[in-house]
């Protein structure tokens, strides 16, 4: 999406390599969930 | 000299660039009075060409959108040669969206080819109170009063104004337009107005009609 | 009952004649609001009347879908200082003209579309975002809260009132999105402003909204891939466009939105607003089985045209309900039933949403809706 406001849990974990893999696995659905419900609210704004 | 002929074409193809080369070609020559309102003139005949077109489904609500944007920086390039004398007015609308609804294109399109065709209208702009239109129009005095909503309960809006209207004595001395989505035959006669459009560029010849 | 419902549903999407014509109207919060004799602006800042209120539409209106659906709620929008969506003294929440976004600023929205929402066009229609860095951080938190809240108490209404009602477990309003000119237009450009801009910067008009495409589709797609649940996407700007300009600016980024939305298994349900009479040729190019609600044209030229591929809605003129008596009321209803339904990918909708309760008579839209769900049969 070439933005800083939005980040994939890809881009997420790249910039945070002291999360462990087992950790990594619960903490992506809720991260990307509130990164996702934040775009629809921004995008809903505009709508 | 220009070619009036031409630039009336232009302003009916809505060709912008044309149109503001020519004007400003035209401004450049220090024209004279009689020949500047020769020249807006067939500006104004390139709008009525442009609401032909709208009528016959080229153009459309955008088009007529555009084409008062066009006639806007037109007039802005005329202005230095136009006399003060020389606008003549056809006639003065007071104008507004009316209490409670809060659109205002169908009102702004309206404006624009009410002021294309001559007239000096007067925007109260949106969700305006019956109460304000019957100041202005003891203010201004103007022969028109044109109403203007979207919503359903913009007729409420449009009958309140038209019986405060009445209730200042100020009815008799204008005509009364309304215009918008909800108008119908049946709501001009409710409300109590003289004529009703959902196409501006009818709702303009029907005020040249009143006019005349 | 709610399982027969949605099996009518599942009929049409699925291309099967139903049982019966299903029956899909909704009525506006405004409307339910006056229905339930309360008022405006109270019943929508408090919305814990809304069950109460919503529970009387649905009582009193045949529908085999959940006949309310409100998702603006005035909290949000004022915690926001919102311009774009202001109640007006009436307690009407309407929706003005505005400019998000300037027209010397569409080279920033081409070069990252989000970063200039963000940056840029929420701040300029949300005054309480134009403020210093951490009260905009804490509006947007109060807002985002407040969304939240609302939207979670109307989810919950709507499953009570589904589960007592027996409503067709099938949801048209599962995703929301719109046409990617839609979005640069409404609330970016305005009317007026994109009106002049596809003259004035064509070029610069259709990167933009080639740029907010991926935003439109990824704002149109929902948790869950089903064929039964749908991202509605109410249509705007295209009937008051020339053709030319409509096949250049708007088809071609719409087309892809609801391509990429069927690929992912969303089903788009169109609310085809105004007159789209020059563009069904067009239309016939979405994906098989979208659902397309009309408010205006000729329903014979659209059952002929795309009632093989598509689901057929709307039409049913609300305007009617108000002048006409009530038998012709329901002839109308009956006319275009015998014109839509052959052949099943038929839903029976009205062609505008009610907004005021002054819009209809009520026992004229009672006896059509009771007169469809008794006699609409295959």
């Amino acid at each position: 999406m070439n933005t800083k406001y939005y980040k994939t849990w890809e881009q997420y974990l790249a910039e945070h390599p002291e999360i462990d893999e087992k950790q990594a696995q619960v903490m992506k659905p809720k991260m990307q969930g509130y990164e996702d419900m934040m775009f629809s609210f921004i995008m809903f704004l505009l709508m | 000299m220009l070619d009036l002929q031409a630039l009336t074409k232009a302003v009916g193809d809505l060709n912008e660039q044309q149109v503001l080369a020519m004007l400003k070609e035209f401004v450049a020559t220090n024209p004279g009075n009689e020949e500047t309102v020769a020249v807006v003139n067939a500006c104004q005949q390139g709008m009525a060409i442009v609401g032909e077109l709208f009528d016959q489904k080229e153009y459309f609500v955008g088009d007529l959108i555009f084409a008062g944007e066009l006639l806007s920086s037109a007039i802005d390039i005329l202005k230095p040669v136009l006399g003060g004398e020389s606008t003549v007015t056809v006639g003065k609308i007071v104008l507004g969206t009316v209490e409670g609804d809060l659109h205002d294109i169908g009102k702004n399109i309206f404006k624009n080819m009410a002021e294309a065709a001559g007239f000096e209208v007067i925007d109260l702009g949106i969700d305006v109170p019956a109460a304000t239109f019957v100041e202005k129009v003891k203010e201004i005095k103007p022969e028109i009063v044109g109403m203007s909503g979207v919503l359903t309960l913009a007729l409420d809006s449009m009958k309140k104004t038209v019986d405060e209207l009445k209730t200042a004595g100020l009815r008799d001395g204008v005509k009364v337009i309304i215009g918008g989505n909800p108008v119908t035959e049946e709501a001009c006669r409710v409300i109590g107005a003289d004529a009703f459009t959902t196409n501006a560029a009818e709702g303009v010849k029907i005020c040249q009609g009143w006019v005349k | 009952m709610a399982r027969e419902r949605t099996q009518l549903f599942r009929d049409v999407i699925d291309g099967n004649i139903p049982k019966r014509v299903p029956v899909c109207v909704s009525f506006s919060i405004e409307f339910a609001i006056q229905y339930a004799g309360k008022n405006l602006a109270e019943a929508q800042w408090d919305t814990g009347q809304l069950e109460e209120i919503f529970d009387q539409i649905c009582r009193d209106f045949y529908s085999d879908l959940l006949p309310v659906n409100a998702f603006r709620f005035p909290s949000f929008y004022k915690l926001l200082g919102a311009r774009n969506f202001v109640m007006s003294s009436n307690g009407f929440l309407q929706h003005p003209e505005v400019e998000g976004l300037l027209q010397e600023e569409y080279d920033d929205f081409i070069a990252s579309p989000y970063n200039c929402i963000i940056e840029k066009i929420l701040p300029r229609l949300y005054t309480e975002l134009d403020t210093d860095a951490a009260t905009r951080a804490l509006a947007l938190a109060k807002a985002f809260k407040a969304f939240h809240d609302e939207m979670g108490n109307a989810v919950m209404i709507y499953g009570r009132l589904n589960q007592k009602y027996g409503y067709a477990d099938i949801n048209l309003f599962a995703g929301f999105t719109e046409a990617p000119f839609d979005f640069v237009a409404d609330q970016l450009r305005g009317f007026k402003g994109i009106s002049t801009d596809i003259r004035r910067v064509p070029d610069k008009v259709e990167a933009a909204v080639d740029a907010a495409t991926p935003l439109m589709i990824k704002a149109g797609l929902q948790p869950f891939a089903s064929k039964y649940n749908a991202t509605f996407i109410p249509l705007h700007m295209a009937p008051f466009m020339r053709t030319k300009d409509f096949e250049r600016f708007y088809w071609p980024s719409f087309k892809k939105l609801v391509d990429a939305l069927a690929e992912a298994g969303h089903p788009s349900y169109l609310f085809v607003e105004h007159d789209w009479m020059r563009y069904l040729d067009h239309l016939y190019e979405l994906p098989a089985g979208t659902i397309m609600r009309f408010e205006y044209g000729d329903p014979k030229l659209v059952k002929e045209k795309l009632g093989d591929k598509h689901i057929i809605s709307g039409f049913y003129p609300v305007a009617l309900l108000k002048t006409g008596t009530r038998q012709q009321c329901i002839d109308k209803a009956k006319e275009i039933i015998d014109i839509l339904a052959p052949g099943g990918r038929y839903i029976f909708d009205f062609d505008k949403v009610p907004i005021t309760l002054d819009s209809l008579n009520v026992e004229n839209a009672r006896a059509v809706l009771d007169y469809v769900a008794a006699n609409a049969g295959y």
